[in-house]
């Protein structure tokens, strides 16, 4: 079933045009890495999908429904949850208060509850924390709960951003960059947690650099460059793809 | 309940007995108005922290207070209305307005919202002259009326000591207090940080960011329009000089430099602030030089507020301790 | 009619001249230091009383009492971002609430030393010119003039000399700045001095014509921050364009309305522009 439907997906700024009729699908339960070199216009169509640009033409369809243009928080009430690059998360608070953000859509309390209290109110906190705890447990960081984000050490900051999203209980996560700046024994690690996400029934989308870490792990590719599409399908096709290639360097050499 | 809980419920009360006690214990050294000037501005106080938390410093501050006056002046000398309808009425007017206000300008980033605000309050405090002959201008309204309690044909009993005026704002301000203790420790306080944290993160988990700052903002205004009410009605003369820079500049004060991620840290700010006043009260010109420098300072070398102070010493001194014991057993 | 239209030029070219140089000065320091300088008001009034005090106290020569005011404002400009801004980096609400509470401090000062009532400054011309049945005083022409010729200094100097272009490359990379070569502390020095200097001038320029009093300074503040904005944040070809709308906005205005309505419409502007086009300014990436 096609979870995500991105059809004609146009962004410009200005003169600059982004992203140029852009379409693909993901289906659900699969895992689909986005490449390109940079500038291709990943992080622009991660931040269309996700509601922090609106298009400048064309449509985002979730679940067979309309999201094109819809805000944030929004989107992450529909399933869709993406993650950050490190240095924007809740820096004062700790990964326990920030995994408890991430529940936000199930741990909301009404503002006159809040002030009010009752049973009703501490059953939903408690509830909350269990959900938190779960997936603090999940991510290996049960051991960090109390600690500082800014104080998490660089490698499970990925994780950190990984566990806020679970909280929504996405159906679709989108991430940026996980395993930028590690080392390949933390890629390994972090690429096995992703798959295992995945594996649980999270369809996952996936923008990174590390041709690898994506080969490996993707069920399919989709390969950006000045903004548009230039090839789709499984990462052995890709790898030989010429106009891939090209894209990635310079279109000097020659695939034998 | 756990020993820990027993022991903090035994020190509120002792902490409501002491408050209850405290017109007796200070009577005769004419410092009740102070404190009563005290509990008023903490409520506006902590209400600022409250936006601040989102963060978003609003300059319009002062100007709410005067809309809770003014309103409740003109609700109860000109409908007629008596002071405990005037002040829950005030406190919505301010809210209301806030609430408009609100979803325009907390779209706008941080410095540039509070520049707005200043724009705002100039504005405000413009329009209040220029409706001078409903304000009263500079000339002000006088002999705005205290509260009282009328049991028909039984008694009336008219809030006009001091001393009745301490137990009214007390109970208000704990009210005030009790409400915002408990948002901030909850749910929401959890979320209006993480808004002020990373936004973005926050929104992409969900939470409706703009709305949750209009909810912050609408709750501190309200508080402080209620506030403001209480003001008229206690000193009963206002104009359009009262709610002005300085008393922006001393709310700002009263929550930097007490703490503003402290949840007392304002009221801590407040008693310095009145302290202070009163200190320096023969000497009305120097105030602002006096409160700005210390705010500079404040700002420059202790960031956190007063408030901090008492772990940052903690701090120093588990560091001095270990020293200690080393020397010690070098010389054993 | 149409020499009463030319007298509101007169004025919105003078008013207008005020806000570009206060506008200026604000741009710098926001693009160079990333501050919103609130203090910027007190500190053109902190260059009127100067001017004022080396004028009619010390009873010194105009020019050089003129000078002077200008470049002693400059250099306390200098002493302040060294010991002060400095330290407080670009953390938003700490820069926010210390030039505030610096703008406290220094109205509060000139109060207690000259008392909170205006003061009249001796003007240097008087008397008129008429040309096309408009009187224009030769007060108010020396403003434009000397006002215009300071604007064009500015662009030369962040447009040719080697400072200037310091100060462009520290205002887009303050890191590859300094990987340049360039000192970046120096340049904030630099620049505030400039900003601080530039108020002064625009008090000196204008004291004559209002008269000077502690509170002086708000009003230039929030008109100097709305022509910024309007003009296009971090522009200063925009702060020219930003004073003279805002100049035609408030003379026009005053006059035919109400000087009252001309403080609304600066606000409404400000709010109008920082909501539908902020270039930059709102939290969230741009939808």
């Amino acid at each position: 079933m096609k979870l995500l439907e991105v059809k004609g997906l146009r962004k410009q700024f200005g003169g600059l045009v982004a992203i140029d009729d852009l379409s693909f699908h993901i289906e659900k339960g699969e895992m689909l890495g986005m490449i390109g070199p940079n500038g291709a216009g990943k992080s622009t169509a991660f931040n269309l999908i996700t509601g922090f640009y609106s298009p400048t033409a064309g449509e985002v369809k979730f679940k067979g429904e309309g999201i094109t243009g819809l805000n944030p928080s929004q989107i992450a009430g529909r399933g869709i949850v993406r993650t950050w690059q490190v240095a924007s998360l809740f820096a004062n608070m700790s990964v326990l208060q920030s995994v408890t953000i991430g529940c936000h859509l199930q741990g909301r309390i009404d503002f006159w509850h809040a002030i009010a209290g009752g049973t009703s109110v501490r059953k939903k906190e408690e509830e909350v924390r269990k959900k938190a705890n779960q997936i603090l447990n999940l991510m290996g960081l049960t051991g960090f709960k109390d600690m500082l984000s800014k104080h998490l050490p660089h490698g499970f900051l990925r994780r950190l951003g990984v566990a806020i999203a679970l909280g929504a209980d996405p159906e679709l996560m989108l991430l940026d960059e996980p395993v930028s700046g590690m080392n390949s024994e933390e890629i390994r690690e972090a690429m096995a947690l992703i798959k295992g996400i995945n594996k649980e029934g999270i369809t996952i989308l996936l923008v990174e650099h590390n041709m690898r870490a994506v080969m490996s792990t993707c069920d399919r590719i989709l390969v950006l460059h000045h903004g548009r599409k230039i090839a789709e399908g499984l990462p052995k096709a890709i790898v030989q793809d010429q106009k891939v290639i090209q894209a990635y360097l310079g279109g000097a050499a020659k695939v034998a | 309940m756990s020993k820990s809980k027993l022991s903090q419920w035994v020190w509120l009360f002792v902490l409501f007995v002491v408050l209850l006690l405290i017109p007796i214990g200070v009577s005769g050294f004419g410092i009740l108005n102070i404190i009563n000037m005290i509990y008023l501005m903490i409520i506006a106080a902590m209400a600022l922290n409250l936006i601040m938390r989102t963060g978003h410093v609003n300059f319009a501050h002062a100007a709410f207070l005067a809309i809770g006056a003014y309103s409740s002046t003109f609700l109860s000398m000109k409908v007629g209305l008596p002071f405990w309808l005037c002040l829950p009425l005030a406190g919505l007017t301010g809210a209301l307005i806030a609430w408009g206000l609100g979803w325009i300008i907390l779209r706008i980033k941080g410095p540039y919202f509070f520049l707005v605000t200043v724009a705002f309050s100039e504005v405000f405090i413009r329009l209040l002259d220029w409706f001078s002959s409903v304000t009263g201008g500079h000339q002000g309204i006088e002999q705005i009326p205290k509260p009282s309690i009328t049991i028909p044909n039984l008694f009336t009993f008219r809030f006009k000591s001091e001393v009745s005026f301490y137990y009214l704002l007390l109970v208000v301000m704990l009210a005030s207090v009790i409400i915002m203790y408990r948002l901030q420790h909850g749910h929401w306080g959890l979320t209006w940080r993480a808004v002020r944290e990373a936004d973005m993160v926050a929104e992409s988990a969900g939470v409706n960011v703009l709305r949750y700052k209009v909810i912050a903002f609408t709750t501190g205004c309200f508080f402080t329009a209620l506030s403001g009410s209480l003001y008229a009605h206690y000193v009963s003369f206002i104009n359009t000089d009262t709610f002005g820079l300085l008393m922006m500049f001393g709310l700002l004060f009263a929550v930097v430099v007490g703490g503003r991620d402290y949840f007392y840290g304002p009221i801590i700010g407040i008693v310095l602030l009145r302290s202070l006043s009163a200190a320096v009260a023969h000497m009305a010109e120097y105030q602002p030089m006096v409160y700005g420098t210390i705010l500079i300072l404040v700002i420059l070398f202790f960031p956190a507020g007063v408030a901090s102070l008492p772990s940052k010493f903690e701090a120093m001194w588990r560091r001095v301790l270990p020293i200690r014991r080393v020397s010690e057993t070098a010389r054993g | 009619m149409a020499v009463l239209y030319a007298q509101i030029l007169i004025n919105t070219l003078v008013l207008s001249l005020t806000y570009v140089l206060i506008a200026l000065g604000l741009t710098l320091v926001l693009s160079v230091m990333d501050i919103l300088n609130f203090a910027h008001g007190a500190i053109y009034m902190l260059g009127a009383y100067t001017f004022y005090y080396l004028l009619m106290h010390a009873g010194w020569p105009y020019f050089l009492s003129a000078i002077l005011a200008i470049v002693i404002i400059g250099l306390l400009g200098v002493l302040l971002e060294k010991y002060v801004l400095r330290r407080i980096g670009t953390a938003h609400l700490e820069a926010l609430v210390v030039t505030f509470g610096l703008a406290m401090v220094l109205e509060s000062l000139i109060t207690v030393i000259f008392s909170g009532q205006p003061l009249p400054v001796r003007g240097l011309l008087s008397g008129v010119i008429t040309a096309f049945g408009v009187v224009i005083s030769l007060e108010r022409l020396a403003i434009i003039i000397v006002a215009a010729v300071l604007v064009g200094a500015l662009f030369f100097f962040v447009a040719k000399t080697k400072e200037g272009r310091a100060m462009r490359a520290v205002t887009q990379n303050r890191v590859a700045a300094q990987l340049c070569g360039i000192n970046p502390n120096r340049i904030s020095g630099l620049c505030f001095f400039i900003a601080c200097a530039l108020a002064a001038a625009s008090a000196v320029l204008t004291g004559p014509i209002f008269s000077i009093s502690p509170t002086m300074g708000l009003a230039p503040l929030l008109n100097g921050f709305t022509a910024m904005i309007l003009g296009g944040l971090g522009s200063i070809e925009g702060c020219v364009v930003g004073g003279f709308i805002l100049g035609l906005l408030i003379s026009f205005g005053s006059t035919l309305i109400d000087p009252t309505m001309a403080n609304i419409i600066a606000f409404a502007l400000i709010l109008l522009i920082l909501i539908f086009r902020p270039k930059g300014v709102m939290g969230r990436v741009q939808k």
